[in-house]
């Protein structure tokens, strides 16, 4: 597991419509709709919270237990990185 | 005849000129080529305005260049552009003169996307589709049921207010369409036009106002946006899929001008004004069917 901290690209910005998001990046023109848990993950990911800690704050959102959610977070976050828009 | 000519322009030969104000854009229109401005009146007559040359009004211009067996279109942004023959030339100066106008809005905050607007109940629906895909059928038809009109060519968006606003420009109707739209028969009689959609009439504001029962709508927040989803399909049943706001953004994106200069900003823009709003994909069938799901999907989204 990685264990830098997760950090959005600062030329990528999340902008919420309703109940999803977009993140546009700036580099290339390419905006990505993401859904309303992913936009939370990618709001946690502030370059200070550790991958531990981005996976507690989003399982106290929901109310669940870590170990539930573990696996959907890292998921997202491959996601991001597939994207370009993590550092 | 409307076209005033007025000193002070250059040009060897002061060309005509007509004056208008869209939207609150000066414009100035002048032209030595005959039928030229008349064709650009049967589009702007409402906006018609009294002449002056404020410092910031938009000036576009077609001209002939005898020595070139040519014509010349271009504007105070300082595009120029030389065209073989003089219908050419007339679609692009109109073209040239909604990007003037549309360059002046965003300026002030205003977007326009490329879509129709009407307005139910007090809420304004955008309707957004290609060129063909029945987009004015569409709009004429929801006026014969009630709504009012907004605007037929772009939803006007204020960002600021949060609001569309009406669009008085006269409608451009393909053939086709008045045997769709009975109250609008009369067009039949009336010479149309070669326009940037082929052959159309011009329907004026004021006899749009006396055909169809909605007629001119008030500035409404939005509420409903509607992506068309190919040309009607008159033999098949309608359909109305939702989707989200956030598909909705980009889609609209793409058919705003002010996209092309700051899609960021854009985004931003027109997410806002999706935000909390209902949006679906539109199946077009036959109109009066196609008609029915779509009052029933607004009814049903109402506040």
């Amino acid at each position: 597991m990685d264990l830098q901290p997760p950090t959005p690209n600062k030329d990528v910005s999340l902008q919420q419509v309703g109940q999803e998001a977009i993140l546009h990046d700036r580099r290339n023109g390419r905006a990505h709709v993401i859904n309303a848990s992913a936009a939370q993950i990618w709001e946690l990911c502030d370059g200070q919270n550790t991958l531990d800690q981005v996976v507690s704050a989003f399982a106290a959102e929901y109310g669940l237990p870590e170990a539930d959610v573990q696996a959907d977070v890292q998921y997202i976050l491959t996601k991001f990185h597939d994207l370009g828009v993590l550092e | 005849m409307w076209p005033t000519a007025l000193s002070g322009m250059t040009d060897y030969a002061s060309p005509p000129i007509a004056w208008y104000s869209v939207l609150g854009v000066p414009v100035a229109v002048s032209s030595d080529v005959g039928g030229v401005l008349e064709c650009v009146d049967a589009t702007y007559a409402a906006f018609r305005h009294a002449p002056g040359a404020p410092a910031e009004v938009f000036v576009a211009r077609l001209l002939r260049l005898d020595l070139e067996d040519a014509f010349l279109v271009a504007d105070s942004h300082g595009y120029q552009r030389r065209w073989p023959d003089a219908h050419a030339a007339l679609l692009d100066l109109l073209d040239r003169i909604v990007h003037g106008v549309l360059a002046r809005l965003y300026e002030q905050g205003i977007y326009a996307i490329h879509a129709g607007a009407v307005v139910y109940k007090g809420a304004a629906l955008i309707i957004a589709g290609r060129s063909g895909e029945g987009k004015t059928t569409l709009v004429l038809g929801l006026l014969r049921r009630g709504l009012g009109l907004l605007s037929d060519e772009f939803a006007i968006a204020d960002s600021a207010q949060q609001l569309i606003l009406p669009y008085r420009r006269s409608l451009h109707i393909r053939p086709g369409t008045p045997q769709l739209i009975p109250e609008l028969a009369f067009l039949c009689d009336q010479p149309p036009q070669r326009l940037g959609g082929g052959i159309e009439w011009s329907l004026a504001p004021d006899q749009l106002a006396r055909a169809l029962p909605g007629g001119w709508g008030s500035a409404a927040p939005t509420r409903y946006v509607l992506l068309l989803d190919g040309p009607p399909r008159p033999q098949a049943d309608p359909a109305l899929v939702p989707i989200p706001a956030a598909v909705t953004t980009l889609e609209l994106l793409r058919g705003t001008w002010a996209a092309s200069v700051d899609f960021g900003g854009g985004l931003a823009r027109i997410g806002r004004l999706l935000d909390g709003v209902a949006c679906a994909r539109l199946r077009a069938g036959a109109l009066e069917p196609t008609l029915d799901v779509l009052i029933e999907w607004l009814e049903m989204h109402r506040d």
